[in-house]
């Protein structure tokens, strides 16, 4: 399964690929990194195998994440990406900006990645 | 009868201009005085020793004056008092050149001689020309009108003497008297006028009739100086022959008369005759004659228009310093008396004889009610007084109070310029909090998974090591090595924010300290940038960075200073989004952008903050450091911030400047010195 983070701290990598590190070395995960949304859009429209995950930070500078999100539901890039938040503990206000410009679902900072790999298990 | 007629002589005489008497009788009259049989007859005696006294000795006639007023008032005969207020005192005061005091008594006795009240008992000696009281009463109005006449003569008021002399004329033409030397010196006075206003006809007309007066009255006293005056009207008139003979004969009834007044102003006379006929011998010799007469009879007024005389003729003759010797003696006489004469007859001319008898009169009448004025006056002032301290002691009152609110105001107004300040920086930290959240966020974030992962490591690491796989021991190892680093640089992220928010609310220590610039400019756009994230889902914009970093650490205050780059940065942030909200949906592609750069010149170090708003009006322009100037809309801005931040800059003797552009962007400099 490709995934997509975007987020502009650059140690979610190193986490994710820690974190991932027998799902990766197993190939059932395959994760991308984008430190922007720009780098995000630039990222989907330059590979044509889509990710089909994509896990979004909100607070970016540039294009923020909500609307990396935006962008996305306009380009309605087919088959339609899941779209995971990731937002600050209680933004409830992000929270629904995003389901209005239609997330998926939401993960919480601090990231429980037990949580996540719950919800990639469901996915796959 | 001769004792008589000495008497007769004595109650008319007037006192005027030149008065002469024999002695001989003296000590008939100082022996009446002695012993008086009554003190009417004393009063008489005493006004007939003044007359003598008047040309004689001043002092004694004053002396006598002043018995006889006191005598006179005594037995209740006011007419006397005002005879001798007239005759002697009055006359006294107007040869001494005193005329206000002169004018002041005259017009005294004009009241009394008014009054026919006073004609009651009056008491008249026999021998008098006038024994009827009314008659005689009037004829004392008579003396103290021609009284009034030479008083205003002698200050140069001609055309009103001349009304008092005719008016005295007609009060003794009608009283037919036979006996009033003054018919004949009121004539000799009114020729003498008409004389000098060059009315010749006028004065010969009078001349004469002085002259018949004097035959009726068998009055020669003064025939010198009537024929003098008709002899210069012939002169003025170019006929010296007849000037020359009634000059003639002016001499010799002077000489006659023993009147050393009249033979010296004749002397005068003839001497300008001979100067004009340019006889210089002649004239020489007769202004030395009035000379000398003049000096030896302490005749003053005459002594140097005769050393002029004398003057003129020696330089007639050639000889300049008999000449300038005469001259000069005239001169020195005449400056000093007529400086004295102008002195006082400036005085007189500050009176005004209708307006004295007016006010007197007034000042009389209205005695008792000026009293009742005065009275009344003086309860209202002291009613106004007490008003006007009541108004005071209230005005004191009220400004006391009036200070004391000041002072609770200006009490009031410090606490909320503390609390604004107070509040300006809550303001600006709140607008941090929701950017301190994101940023604590995310180095917890890791911190927390990096453990996790660490822990998961370290649970595979003991299964290598149980497997013996010690390639696969020492990846993980390395990786549990580099998370570890991971943990301590987010735990230290995450200490920063902390610190460097509490340091934003702590109040500041007011202690410099060696600050990175760059640090703490980085820190804070940070902060800035996510918290308006946070605050606002729409908002969006790019920062970014040009850190110079070369740039060495500075003493500044850091809360202070932070506070500074914040604000600027904030705003900055403020007016790209103000910027992005505004534009039409269509518009060009707005990409709105703050930077903040730092730069080293020379010795000081420059921080910019600079986006592309829409850039400052320069209408307020000039207003935006001024206190809460704020263009935002109300409670979202204190108008404290620019103000706070130049003050801040310019407490570490920097420099704050402001450039921009409408439509294109703004630009602040700090400048701050190594």
């Amino acid at each position: 399964m490709k995934i997509l983070v975007v987020d502009d701290e650059q140690d979610i990598r190193f986490l994710f690929e820690q974190k991932f590190r027998r799902e990766i070395k197993s190939g059932t995960v395959n994760f991308s990194f984008a430190y922007s949304g720009h780098e995000a859009l630039e990222y989907l429209h330059e590979n044509s195998q889509k990710a089909v995950l994509i896990l979004s930070d909100i607070n970016m500078p540039g294009m923020s994440g909500l609307e990396l999100l935006k962008k996305i539901r306009e380009e309605k890039p087919a088959p339609p990406p899941v779209v995971m938040m990731i937002t600050a503990y209680g933004d409830q206000q992000n929270r629904e900006s995003a389901m209005m410009l239609g997330a998926d679902d939401f993960l919480t900072k601090p990231l429980d990645f037990s949580q996540l790999k719950e919800k990639l298990n469901k996915m796959v | 009868m001769k004792r008589l007629i000495v008497l007769l002589i004595f109650i008319f005489f007037t006192g005027n201009l030149f008065a002469q008497y024999q002695p001989t009788n003296i000590d008939s009259l100082m022996a009446v005085l002695k012993n008086p049989p009554d003190d009417s007859v004393k009063m008489v005696a005493l006004f007939d020793l003044t007359g003598y006294y008047v040309e004689v000795n001043r002092d004694s006639c004053r002396y006598f004056a002043d018995q006889g007023i006191s005598t006179a008032k005594k037995i209740n005969q006011p007419l006397w008092v005002a005879h001798f207020l007239t005759e002697y005192q009055s006359y006294l005061a107007m040869t001494a050149g005193n005329f206000p005091l002169s004018f002041k008594l005259v017009n005294e006795a004009l009241k009394i001689v008014q009054d026919k009240a006073n004609e009651k008992n009056v008491y008249i000696p026999k021998q008098y020309e006038f024994t009827d009281p009314h008659k005689f009463r009037l004829s004392l109005l008579g003396y103290t009108i021609h009284q009034l006449g030479n008083i205003y003569r002698r200050a140069g008021n001609t055309e009103k003497a001349l009304d008092y002399y005719r008016e005295e004329i007609s009060i003794f033409e009608s009283l037919k008297s036979k006996a009033a030397m003054a018919l004949v010196q009121s004539n000799m006075n009114v020729e003498s006028i008409y004389a000098e206003k060059n009315e010749l006809d006028s004065a010969i007309i009078y001349g004469n009739r002085a002259l018949t007066k004097s035959e009726i009255t068998r009055w020669k006293l003064y025939n010198g100086y009537i024929l003098n005056i008709l002899g210069s009207v012939y002169f003025k008139k170019n006929m010296p022959d007849s000037a020359k003979y009634y000059y003639w004969q002016g001499l010799m009834v002077s000489r006659q008369q023993k009147n050393m007044t009249t033979e010296v102003m004749v002397y005068i006379s003839l001497a300008t005759l001979y100067r004009n006929l340019h006889q210089p011998d002649s004239a020489k010799y007769y202004a030395t004659m009035a000379l000398e007469k003049s000096r030896n009879n302490e005749l003053v007024n005459y002594i140097s228009p005769a050393a002029q005389l004398i003057s003129n003729a020696w330089k007639a003759q050639g000889n300049a310093d008999s000449a300038y010797a005469y001259l000069n003696l005239s001169k020195t006489i005449g400056d000093s008396l007529s400086k004295d004469r102008y002195e006082k007859i400036t005085q007189f001319q500050n009176l005004n004889f209708e307006n004295q008898l007016l006010l007197e009169k007034e000042a009389q009448e209205n005695i008792s009610y000026k009293n009742k004025i005065r009275t009344i006056a003086l309860i209202a002032g002291a009613c106004l007084l007490g008003l006007l301290a009541l108004i005071f002691y209230r005005n004191n009152r009220q400004k006391q109070k009036a200070n004391s609110i000041l002072e609770k105001t200006l009490a009031d107004l410090k606490s909320t310029q503390s609390q604004l300040i107070q509040s300006e920086k809550m303001a600006s930290l709140g607008e941090l909090t929701a950017g301190i959240a994101h940023e604590i966020q995310n180095p917890l974030n890791f911190v927390n998974n990096f453990s996790e992962v660490n822990a998961e490591l370290i649970s595979e690491l003991v299964d290598e090591v149980d497997k013996g796989n010690y390639d696969e021991v020492k990846l993980i190892a390395k990786d549990i090595k580099e998370n570890e680093q991971k943990i301590n640089n987010h735990g230290k992220r995450a200490d920063a924010i902390v610190k460097g928010m509490l340091q934003h609310s702590r109040k500041s220590t007011g202690q410099k300290e060696l600050t990175d610039i760059n640090a703490l400019c980085d820190e804070y756009l940070r902060l800035a940038y996510h918290g308006l994230r946070a605050k606002d889902k729409s908002f969006n914009a790019k920062f970014e960075t040009d850190f110079d970093e070369s740039l060495p650490k500075i003493n500044v205050v850091p809360q202070d200073m932070g506070r500074v780059i914040l604000n600027l940065i904030n705003n900055a942030f403020y007016a790209v989004n103000e910027k992005a909200n505004s534009l039409m949906p269509d518009a060009e592609s707005y990409d709105p952008t703050v930077v903040v750069s730092t730069k080293k010149i020379g010795d000081r170090v420059e921080i910019k903050i600079k986006d592309n708003g829409n850039g400052i009006p320069s209408a307020i322009k000039d207003k935006i450091f001024q206190p809460f100037f704020t263009t935002k809309p109300t409670g979202q801005g204190t108008g404290l911030g620019l103000s706070l931040s130049y003050d801040i800059v310019k407490a570490h003797g920097g420099e704050i400047k402001v450039e921009t552009k409408e439509g294109e962007g703004t630009e602040f400099v700090i400048q701050l010195v190594v």
